[in-house]
């Protein structure tokens, strides 16, 4: 058995060539910064939300100036859950044990409230539950809050690539939930809708659907 | 020169700047912390291996470490990262090699204790971390670890494949 005293270590001409080589071959970095990316991800949100109203147009009670209660608590909801992720997300990309980043879980806790509002909405009236799942709109709620999930995650993947996410799969989830949130906060603007149940089933599919991508697909993209 | 994170992170400051002889100095004092985290996680043999592994990923990541927070923490996230992903790839190996080289725990045992490998152990159901010490680190075949551990070959599998999903998704958490 060997023993070493604390400073003291057993000569290691292999660690230290590495470390040699390491330190001659160090080049000045920029210490990654978050800013520039959130400008990034607000730019293209913008420019989504944007295009989209331009093609489909703003939802009527917006454009009489009197929104309905239920686009303004989708707005709240989905704007929270969105930046919380996003932080999560940039935060992902500078490791350290015991940086906590659970406000992700509260927000999306408070978000399943609406797909748990209208599931029990739908068993009370299942013929406007049924109305409500096979509206056309629906489908094109689930397509653009997508499209807009996608484009808002290639910031994100493009940051945690420059950085060290220890946690990839976590990381995974929360760029799908961001990108998901955001891109159904961005449909809501035109999105005519405002029943509970169409909320719950669409706007959860969309959420939940990109957040199931993000773990699926992210991880692969940022593993290092 | 002692390796507080005072010190630790007035040099990274200067890597990254790309001060070569600080970066030395810096790589130099993460070298033997990391040696103590890693001791007794991995097989001996495998011990200067990851080191090195973990100083590369500290190399090429070296920008992800924001000024603005300590260093540590974020050297202990990096070393727990490639430790899970070593551990990942261990294969079982002979038992009778191993730990002839067990060292003198020092002085930094608290901050080894807060940071290093045996909290995110500790983080583990009891057989499920008893499962991994002994296939993973310790090299007992899965015959074995079951015969001493009291667990079926099957669940002694099932423990392993649990518990490193499970670190690996809290590599980074401290409870």
């Amino acid at each position: 058995m060997t023993e070493l005293s604390p400073n003291q270590q057993l000569p290691n001409p292999a660690l230290d060539a590495l470390m040699d080589r390491l330190a001659a071959d160090v080049a000045p970095v920029q210490p990654l910064e978050d800013r520039p990316t959130m400008l990034v991800l607000v730019t293209l949100l913008l420019v989504a939300a944007v295009l989209m109203l331009a093609w489909l147009g703003l939802r009527p009670d917006l454009m009489a100036g009197q929104p309905h209660p239920m686009f303004l608590l989708r707005c709240g909801t989905l704007a929270v859950l969105g930046l919380v992720s996003v932080a999560a997300v940039l935060a992902q990309a500078h490791p350290g044990v015991g940086r906590s980043n659970a406000g992700w879980k509260v927000a999306a806790a408070m978000a399943l409230l609406f797909p748990l509002s209208g599931a029990i909405m739908a068993l009370d009236q299942p013929e406007h539950a049924m109305a409500m799942a096979g509206s056309a709109s629906g489908w094109e709620c689930l397509r653009m809050s997508l499209a807009t999930a996608a484009l808002c995650a290639v910031p994100m993947v493009l940051h945690l690539r420059r950085g060290a996410p220890v946690a990839p799969h976590r990381a995974g989830l929360l760029v799908g939930l961001a990108g998901g949130s955001l891109g159904a906060l961005a449909y809501n603007l035109h999105c005519p809708y405002d029943s509970m149940v169409y909320t719950g089933l669409w706007y959860g599919l969309a959420v939940g659907s990109a957040a199931v991508a993000g773990r699926l697909v992210v991880p692969r993209l940022v593993r290092w | 020169m002692t390796s507080d994170e005072a010190t630790l992170a007035r040099l990274m400051c200067a890597a990254q700047a790309g001060d070569a002889m600080a970066y030395r100095q810096l790589l130099g004092m993460a070298a033997p912390l990391l040696m103590r985290w890693f001791r007794r996680k991995v097989a001996p043999a495998d011990l200067d291996d990851l080191v090195q592994d973990t100083l590369l990923a500290v190399h090429q990541r070296r920008a992800s470490w924001d000024p603005a927070r300590p260093f540590l923490p974020w050297l202990a996230a990096i070393a727990r990262y490639r430790w899970v992903d070593r551990l990942r790839r261990a294969r079982v190996r002979d038992a009778d090699a191993l730990f002839d080289d067990i060292a003198v725990e020092s002085g930094e045992a608290a901050l080894i204790g807060r940071l290093g490998c045996d909290r995110l152990l500790g983080m583990l159901p009891g057989p499920q971390a008893a499962a991994i010490r002994a296939v993973k680190i310790e090299g007992l075949s899965v015959i074995e670890a079951a015969a001493r551990l009291g667990q079926s070959e099957s669940m002694i599998k099932v423990n392993v494949h649990r518990g490193l999903k499970r670190m690996a998704a809290a590599v980074d958490e401290d409870r």
